[in-house]
């Protein structure tokens, strides 16, 4: 579910992106540039979130790795990589550091019995959409 | 309260005054991180739990040298807060089963 969730936004990013390239190959650039500062602010965040999630996602890959100079991740790391930033990206922001326990927990669990229970990262994803649907729904930050 | 929350809280009440980390309280419940920690957030919420990472030098000097833990302990009154509650899920499930007759009723968590 959750590589079919992130299929789903990369299409969409992927459409929108599409078109403003095929704008700026009719219209030209100067037109473009007029045609994205008129984006509804909206978008225009999307957009920008959009990208930067994607610069992250490819800075995990092999590839992002040793642009950076760093060691080249395997392809195992480089999924799991990308799989625990993406639920930590639905966790709220006071609880960010959760991140690190579930991603110890998988180290603990793959060190004790060789391999994770079924649906792990599903079950965390879920975990996190809830954390994330509770601190919005706290009736203290409401009040606040 | 759900059946999972009342069973971390019977887990925690085991030895009250022992912290205990996530990994070892989920795998001790038979439930998973991803389950474990939004009801570990919720009873830190509520003030029932309290957590903290482990000293640096505990996880750093461990044999094979590991991540560190997050621990989680119950609250000056939280151990009481957590009895209570489950007095009181406990009495809303008798109530809404009645227990046929000949077979013995559950008894609430007193330790």
């Amino acid at each position: 579910m959750v590589t079919a969730l992130a299929a789903a936004v990369l299409f969409v990013s992927a459409a929108l992106l599409l078109a403003l390239a095929l704008l700026i190959a009719v219209r030209g650039r100067k037109s473009t540039a007029q045609a994205i500062k008129q984006l509804p602010e909206p978008l225009d965040a999307f957009l920008g979130r959009v990208g930067r999630r994607l610069v992250s996602l490819w800075r995990t890959s092999p590839e992002g790795g040793q642009h950076e100079g760093q060691p080249a991740a395997t392809p195992e790391e480089a999924r799991v990589g990308v799989r625990l930033r993406f639920i930590g990206a639905f966790l709220p922001d006071g609880e960010k550091w959760r991140l690190e326990e579930t991603m110890n927990h998988r180290n603990e669990l793959r060190k004790q019995r060789g391999r994770l229970p079924r649906f792990y990262y599903l079950v965390s994803f879920a975990g996190a959409c809830r954390m994330r649907w509770e601190a919005w729904a706290d009736p203290k930050r409401q009040v606040d | 309260m759900t059946k999972q929350t009342e069973l971390v809280l019977r887990e925690l009440l085991r030895n009250p005054t022992r912290a205990q980390y996530g990994l070892a309280i989920g795998q001790a419940v038979e439930l998973q991180s991803g389950t474990i920690q939004p009801i570990l957030a919720r009873l830190e919420r509520a003030g029932i739990l309290e957590s903290f990472w482990e000293d640096p030098d505990e996880h750093v000097a461990s044999t094979p040298p590991r991540p560190r833990r997050r621990y989680y302990r119950f609250t000056t009154d939280g151990a009481e807060q957590a009895r209570v509650a489950l007095a009181l899920a406990l009495a809303r499930t008798s109530r809404s089963r009645p227990v046929k007759p000949g077979t013995v009723a559950p008894t609430p968590v007193t330790d």
